[in-house]
């Protein structure tokens, strides 16, 4: 049914096989075991493993993160703005001392301060 | 490369790429850069193009040999050609269409019979490529891995995840577009099989 074509697709050049590049490949993959075997002996595999799985929950997922984190402290804001009572400082002034803060010191003498 | 050498099948020469063997590995890619260079070429039609490619396969390959398991039945070749054909496919799907097409041969501007033959070649051949560049990805990845990969249906079929009837369908199809492409162009007639030039 498809002779003809069969014969026309026989006739496909076929491509030429740049020179060298089993060599260049081989090199690559030493490079690249080469660097990975760098990479361990810097920071031992046991911290490369985990930088690598801090940076996968934390750092990766960064607009998310910052979104959630944002949305977590506006959110504790407003409940401890809710659930506190005023401020009270009761406790560290009695009112003879709030008054004589309060006095305008009328004896006040310039010249002794500068 | 010794006949001892070439004696070792690809199979045990991958048990060693996974314990690390470096020269296993290059013994695998120099037997099969050049096979796999091809394919790639035929599938995306560039040549740079091509070689990144089988260097990403290989690179994969060896960062990741235990992806290969011998012990399902796959021949190491069946299953690289998975590799290669998938990472052609990105390529393909990433890549904007180009109106070149694959890459021409310069053409020879001397007017002497051999040179107009030549021309005449060279036209078919292009026109050859384009017709296949513009097949639909999978009908083309079918007929490069049936017709010039040598690949049996079966193992085109477990390539593309796909029936022996669906791999069967798209070689079908691809080749009533090519000829239909060709005839258009004149490169076929219709009943009379290739046309005569020169």
């Amino acid at each position: 049914m498809f002779d003809d074509l069969d014969k026309l697709l026989e006739t496909r050049r076929t491509p030429e096989v740049p020179e060298g590049l089993s060599a260049r490949i081989v090199a690559a993959a030493h490079r690249e075991r080469f660097a990975a075997a760098g990479g361990d002996a810097r920071g031992g595999v046991f911290w490369e493993r985990l930088r690598a799985g801090v940076e996968n929950i934390f750092l990766t997922p960064r607009p998310v993160f910052a979104l959630v984190l944002i949305i977590l402290v506006f959110g504790a804001g407003l409940f401890l703005g809710e659930a506190s009572e005023g401020v009270d400082f009761s406790f560290m002034l009695s009112p003879g001392e709030v008054a004589s803060f309060m006095t305008i010191d009328d004896r006040f003498v310039v010249e002794e301060w500068v | 490369m010794g006949q001892q050498e070439q004696d070792i099948s690809d199979e045990s020469l991958m048990e060693r790429v996974c314990s690390g063997d470096h020269q296993a590995f290059a013994q695998i890619v120099e037997r099969h850069s050049g096979l796999f260079y091809s394919a790639a070429y035929r599938m995306c039609g560039h040549s740079e193009e091509a070689e990144d490619i089988v260097q990403e396969a290989f690179l994969k390959l060896w960062s990741k040999p235990e992806g290969y398991d011998a012990a399902k039945g796959a021949k190491f070749t069946t299953w690289f050609y998975r590799v290669v054909t998938n990472l052609a496919i990105d390529r393909m799907r990433r890549k904007k269409p180009q109106s070149g097409g694959s890459e021409a041969l310069e053409y020879i501007a001397d007017k002497t019979p051999s040179a107009e033959s030549r021309l005449e070649e060279q036209d078919r051949q292009d026109a050859l490529e384009a017709a296949i560049a513009a097949l639909p990805e999978r009908q083309k990845i079918a007929l490069n891995l049936c017709f010039y990969e040598g690949l049996s249906n079966k193992e085109a079929a477990e390539i593309l995840g796909v029936g022996v009837k669906a791999l069967e369908s798209l070689l079908m199809r691809a080749k009533k577009a090519l000829r239909d492409d060709l005839m258009a162009q004149g490169f076929l007639e219709a009943e009379e099989g290739l046309r005569v030039t020169g």
